[in-house]
């Protein structure tokens, strides 16, 4: 099991990335950035369940909002970049 | 005790933007930092200030840049846009709060209109001040002193005509007439939150369509491992930790505008000072600055007396209003009373006829 962690320039910018899939119906939850992801320090990514990843890519790219990039984060801690390979 | 200074801060608030103040402090921590429950809680409420501001000023949550007081967002916006020696248009009815910093950075300051209650003469006098070499305009939506409502919108077309960037003062405007950062074109919108915001004070608000450089330095929670502040909005802006409590009591307060409306709000603040106008207005002795283009604010003065002393004669009856300068002495100028000052009253959505008529009558006794 996993979750797509979408990573972003800052914590309103992922604020508003988590509005934007609330308001599809999309579970998405704010949470502090593993330091593997936030490779310029501190940070906040919006995570969503596995199966939701590619409708919230989706939401992102129709409503214009621009996240950093996409990770996997698994249930063991291991983390990895997911891209485009997403959808 | 009667309060007619709405236009300096608004004391009466809405009670659940005092509930929010107490909620917030034992509730919340530091947004934008932590993981924890009670940070990230904190981070949902700050969010939640920044959509309602968005959404009033027709702007998008990353815009809203939480300040201290207008003064800090102007300053904000004007050392953003201006270096020595630029040149900048500003109305002749503009707060210190725009004038002094721009003197500060050594800005050549050019005024453009200064008749009061003429909008024509207003836009008139910004279309021949701005030039080639305008690098900037300050405006202010309202004067402070006399409740005079600048065509703004007309200045911002002139401006987005030119290509010139606009600065908009909305200290007395923000939560009574419409403001959108969209159809201005306008680069910053500076406002207090404790005015007609309904907000506690130590809180403003800039709304920016502009890029924005940082006045003070220090953590953001954002891009830690740099040495160089974030260059995108809010970040850029609001270095060190939040006004948790102010923001989320802020939030209350834009509400509550926005449950009344902008037309009841304004319609009400217009009522009242026409009532206290034509009140005085029949008085001899009393000189009344009054016009077609007034919000809430009326400045007034008794020939005979020093405008300090009707406001301490009057504080002793009860009523609070300010006399003197109102640190806007271009106005002043503007007006012909930079010797004597006025006596201003200003007025929130709390304030009744009532009241007015008594001040009225305080007047006359």
């Amino acid at each position: 099991m996993f979750w797509y962690d979408f990573s972003f320039r800052s914590l309103t910018a992922a604020q508003d990335g988590r509005s934007v899939l609330e308001h599809a119906g999309i579970g998405a939850e704010l949470l502090r950035a593993p330091q593997a992801i936030s490779e310029q320090g501190c940070g906040y990514v919006v995570e969503t369940a596995d199966f939701e990843g590619a409708r919230a890519f989706e939401q992102f790219l129709a409503n214009g909002v621009r996240f950093r990039r996409v990770f996997r984060r698994y249930e063991t801690g291991m983390v990895e970049e997911a891209g485009h390979d997403l959808l | 005790m009667i309060y007619f200074d709405a236009a300096a801060t608004t004391l009466q608030k809405p009670p659940q933007v005092r509930k929010m103040v107490a909620y917030a402090m034992e509730h919340y921590a530091s947004p934008g930092r932590g993981g924890y429950r009670a940070a990230m809680l904190a981070s949902d409420a700050v969010y939640d200030c920044r959509k309602e501001l968005a959404e009033l000023f027709e702007a998008k949550p990353e815009d809203i840049v939480f300040t201290m007081n207008a003064t800090h967002a102007l300053n904000l916006a004007i050392k953003t846009l201006v270096e020595p020696g630029d040149e900048v248009v500003i109305s002749g009815f503009e707060h210190n709060a725009v004038w002094r910093p721009l003197v500060q950075i050594g800005a050549n300051v050019k005024l453009a209109g200064r008749k009061l209650f003429d909008p024509d003469d207003t836009l008139e006098a910004f279309r021949v001040a701005i030039g080639p070499e305008t690098k900037a305009v300050v405006c202010t939506h309202v004067s402070n002193v006399f409740g005079y409502v600048l065509p703004i919108e007309k200045i911002a077309a002139l401006c987005h005509e030119r290509g010139v960037p606009l600065v908009v003062d909305c200290s007395q405007s923000a939560g009574i007439l419409p403001v959108s950062l969209g159809k201005l074109h306008a680069a910053f919108l500076c406002m207090p939150g404790h005015k007609s915001l309904y907000g506690p004070q130590g809180t403003g608000v800039l709304v920016c369509g502009h890029a924005l450089r940082p006045l003070l330095a220090g953590g953001t929670g954002s891009l830690s491992k740099s040495a160089s502040m974030p260059e995108f909005t809010p970040d850029a802006g609001e270095a060190g930790t939040h006004n948790v409590p102010g923001i989320c009591a802020l939030c209350e307060g834009v509400r509550f505008v926005k449950n009344v409306g902008l037309d009841a709000i304004c319609a009400h603040g217009k009522m009242l000072g026409q009532l206290l106008t034509a009140e005085l207005s029949s008085l001899p002795g009393v000189r009344v600055y009054h016009g077609r283009n007034q919000a809430g604010v009326v400045s007034f003065l008794l020939e005979t007396e020093d405008t300090e002393q009707t406001a301490a004669r009057l504080s002793s009856q009860g009523f609070s209003l300010r006399a003197g300068l109102h640190c806007a002495p271009l106005a002043h100028e503007s007006a012909g009373t930079l010797s004597s000052g006025t006596v201003r009253a200003s007025f929130s959505v709390f304030n009744t006829a009532r009241e007015v008529r008594a001040l009225a009558q305080s007047l006359i006794s």
